[in-house]
């Protein structure tokens, strides 16, 4: 009952902030997400916003390796070194 | 101005990932940054982990950054041993005495009870040459009650002169040492209780990365990784049992025993994308393969709707599949055993077995520009294993993070 209730929520949350999801993805498809321009110094300011780092938030990307690498049997690929840990 | 280079610098940069991923980026275009978090992880009936990241990044010249991470893990529960359930059923499994840390649960073998704390700090010093050249060097610490760990890596990217294309190369040595909370390693394949004790056991890892990371577009960052690393040393878990069933009423139960190295390969390719909603979108995917035939295909998947005023939410999906390891097995077949003894190596751990996980979240925020940022996220983690005893897994994750950027 709990995991419903959880998974409910969680796809209202989802709805909520926004029903343009899908049509978002779709437009990045279609529109510019695989097509490669010659990008001028000037022309950085969108890459420049804290959002697109390819790691926005150190501290949800480094829980997540934690909690994968100790219940996963893949593990790597994005850097090397860091604490090891004995969960696995 | 040199804010703006730098921001520009970063964005174009690869993100070279240690331990806390992210290095470079942490305090950019200020002088400190503290980044706090505290995260709850609890799983339905088994382990619960409390833990706390804490990171300070500081500029310490024009162009060195140092950043010094500290985590403390709490960890409370039972887990599955790989022992199949027999309370009650036979009378040759006994619990070790003095367990410590971690005992057989409750009268049966197929759970085990767990308790632990774990403590690690990393280092990292990055130095920035002619603005194109970066180089890192990170040390790490972690230590628990039954394990320990010392790591050493160095990372090194270089960009292109119009800042297009970085280029990254890593390299990381891992040593750890493991024993079981009372001491030592029980010996493979002796019996559950017999208390048959080697000294701790040691392993080294290398590990290796070479990254690709390029502009796409004006709108459009995208990465590509190979890693390679190899571990060798005591690769078994010394907590892990396995069973052999004789008929319906005995079992016997040993500690498992896994190869002693394992070499294991990645390709990872990431993308950061906004949307013409002025939404940003996160992508990756990372196909996985070793030698102990694990192969593995990862998805991941964020959309971050921003709204005026900082506000921001951001729907999460994660897909996880692998294929079992070549020595996984459910218990060890009587008929194996009478024809030719024990098998070379074998493990009934669920996390080598076949597996399908996918993660549902959404993390939810507030950035104060200059300032800092705010958020918190809740996500369901479920996980479904082929051929184990306890087929299913689920957690809860919930984390509230809070980072503050001083001049």
């Amino acid at each position: 009952m709990k995991t419903i209730i959880l998974h409910g929520m969680l796809v209202s949350l989802m709805l909520l902030s926004g029903c343009s999801t899908m049509k978002d993805f779709s437009n990045a498809v279609t529109d510019s997400l695989f097509t490669y321009e010659k990008v001028k110094p000037w022309q950085r300011g969108e890459l420049a916003k804290e959002d697109m780092k390819l790691v926005d938030d150190e501290m949800m990307t480094y829980a997540d390796d934690h909690i994968y690498f100790s219940k996963e049997a893949a593990t790597g690929g994005k850097g090397v070194g860091g604490g090891g840990c004995g969960c696995n | 101005m040199k804010s703006i280079q730098k921001k520009l610098a970063l964005a174009s940069c690869t993100l070279l990932s240690h331990g806390l991923p992210g290095t470079a980026q942490a305090a950019e275009g200020e002088d400190w940054a503290v980044d706090g978090s505290l995260l709850h992880y609890a799983e339905e009936d088994r382990i619960t982990v409390n833990k706390f990241i804490g990171t300070l990044v500081t500029n310490v010249s024009e162009t060195d950054r140092v950043k010094v991470d500290l985590v403390y893990d709490t960890m409370s529960g039972s887990t599955p041993s790989g022992a199949l359930d027999s309370a009650g059923s036979f009378a040759t499994v006994s619990t070790p005495s003095g367990a410590g840390g971690f005992s057989a649960s409750s009268g049966s073998t197929s759970v085990a009870d767990f308790e632990d704390t774990r403590l690690g700090v990393t280092l990292d010093w990055e130095h920035t040459k002619k603005r194109v050249h970066r180089i890192n060097y990170g040390s790490s610490i972690s230590v628990e009650k039954d394990f320990t760990s010392f790591g050493l890596n160095t990372n090194y990217a270089q960009d292109t002169s119009n800042r297009i294309v970085t280029y990254s190369a890593g390299i990381a040595a891992t040593f750890d040492s493991v024993r079981r909370s009372t001491g030592g390693t029980p010996e493979p394949f002796t019996e559950y209780g017999d208390g048959q004790s080697l000294d701790e056991g040691a392993r080294v890892t290398w590990d290796t990365i070479f990254g690709v990371t390029r502009v796409l577009n004006r709108r459009t960052l995208g990465q590509i990784n190979f890693s390679t690393g190899l571990s060798e040393g005591y690769l078994t878990d010394p907590y892990k049992l396995i069973s052999r069933t004789l008929n319906s009423n005995e079992t016997h139960t040993y500690f498992e025993n896994r190869p002693s190295s394992r070499q294991r390969s990645s390709v990872y390719m990431s993308m950061a994308h906004t949307t013409r909603h002025d939404n940003v979108m996160h992508l990756s995917y990372r196909y996985y393969w070793d030698d102990w035939d694990i192969i593995s295909n990862t998805i991941d998947y964020r959309l971050k709707f921003r709204y005026e005023g900082g506000f921001f939410i951001e729907p999460h999906f994660r897909y996880y599949d692998q294929t079992a390891a070549n020595f996984y097995m459910f218990s060890i077949p009587q008929e194996t055993y009478q024809l030719s003894g024990f098998p070379e190596y074998a493990s009934a751990d669920y996390r080598l077995d076949k597996t399908e996980g996918t993660t549902v979240g959404i993390n939810i925020g507030k950035t104060f520009p200059g300032e800092g940022k705010l958020r918190f996220r809740i996500e369901q983690i479920e996980w479904k294993y082929d051929n184990s005893l306890f087929d299913t897994n689920k957690a809860l994750v919930v984390q509230l993070s809070y980072k503050k950027l001083f001049e």
